[in-house]
C-alpha cells in the first residue's frame, strides 16, 4: 500500500512513498488536505507537481520502486518543504542557475520545456540542493501569499 | 484525454474536457490537438474552464499545439483558471498567447458572429 508511515504531528505532514504515480497523486493530495488558502493550494500544487515528477521521471527514471519523502512544516510564515530521495542526483546549478529564454522570436522557435525549474524557482524562496550520502536532499519555503501582498 | 470541438463562419471553438494538462496526458494532448486543428476555420479557440491545473509538460504541450497551427491561423486560449494563468504568467507565456476571459468575449458573444 501507498503512503505507509503516514503521520501527522502537530503542524508537520511526513509522508514516505514510492515512486509510482498513483503514489505521488495520492501524496499530493495529502499535502493539498491541509489547511491553505486557494492561493497556497495553487502554489503548492504547482511546486511540487513538478519537484515529484522531477524525481520519478529524471532520479528514478520511472522505476516505480524508488522511495520519496516528503515533508510539510506548516507555521505563520508558511510552508516549509524538504523532499529526499535515493535516485540519479540532479544537473549541477539547476536550482539556481536562470533560465532566461527569449520570447522574441519566431513562434515557431517558442521553447517547449525548460518551465519546470522555472516555475519551482519563481514560486518558492530558499531553494537549496544537497547530494548526501546518495540521496538527493531538496528543501524550499512557500511563503504566505498574503505576505507577499503585505 | 478528450477534445471536442464546435465550428462557426470564422472559428472552431475546442473544448477541453480534462480538468489536469499534465505529464501523464502532454502527448495525447498534443496528438489530439494536432487531428482537431488540422483543419477548419481560421481562429482556433480552446476552451480551457474544465481545466483546474496544468503543469509544465502541460505548457510544453499547449506551445507545442499551438506551433502546430499553421501560418495564417490563429490558436487562442479561453477562460483559464487562476493555477492555469498563474503558470502562463510565471512563464512569460501569456504574452505569447492571446488569452480570452471566456469564449463568449473571444468570439465576441457566439459562435455565429466571431470575425
Amino acid at each position: 500500500m501507498q503512503n505507509a508511515a503516514t503521520q501527522h504531528s502537530d503542524q508537520t505532514l511526513k509522508l514516505d512513498f514510492p515512486s509510482d504515480n498513483l503514489s505521488v497523486r495520492q501524496a499530493l493530495g495529502k499535502v493539498l488536505s491541509l489547511t491553505l488558502s486557494a492561493d497556497e493550494k495553487s502554489v503548492v500544487e504547482i511546486v511540487l507537481a513538478e519537484v515529484l515528477n522531477n524525481i520519478v521521471e529524471h532520479a528514478y527514471q520511472e522505476d516505480p520502486t524508488g522511495q520519496i519523502d516528503l515533508s510539510v512544516e506548516q507555521s505563520d510564515a508558511g510552508l516549509r518543504v524538504l523532499v529526499q530521495d535515493e535516485g540519479r542526483p540532479l544537473p549541477e546549478d539547476l536550482t539556481n542557475k536562470p533560465v532566461d529564454y527569449d520570447l522574441n522570436c519566431d513562434s515557431s522557435d517558442f521553447p517547449e520545456g525548460g518551465f519546470g525549474w522555472l516555475l519551482v524557482r519563481e514560486l518558492t524562496q530558499e531553494l537549496q540542493y544537497e547530494r548526501r550520502d546518495g540521496r538527493n536532499i531538496l528543501s524550499f519555503r512557500i511563503r504566505k501569499p498574503a505576505e507577499e501582498q503585505a | 484525454m478528450q477534445l471536442t470541438y464546435q465550428d462557426g463562419p470564422a472559428a472552431r471553438v475546442i473544448t477541453v474536457d480534462n480538468s489536469r494538462i499534465d505529464a501523464a496526458i502532454a502527448i495525447k494532448f498534443k496528438d489530439q490537438m494536432r487531428d482537431v486543428t488540422s483543419d477548419g476555420p481560421q481562429r482556433v479557440v480552446v476552451d480551457m474552464a474544465k481545466v483546474d491545473f496544468i503543469d509544465s509538460s502541460g505548457l510544453g504541450a499547449i506551445v507545442a499545439a499551438m506551433k502546430q497551427v499553421s501560418d495564417g491561423r490563429s490558436f487562442e486560449l479561453a477562460a483559464l483558471s487562476n493555477t492555469v494563468a498563474k503558470v502562463f504568467a510565471l512563464t512569460r507565456m501569456d504574452t505569447v498567447f492571446t488569452i480570452h476571459d471566456s469564449v463568449d468575449a473571444a468570439l465576441d458573444g457566439g459562435l455565429a458572429n466571431a470575425s
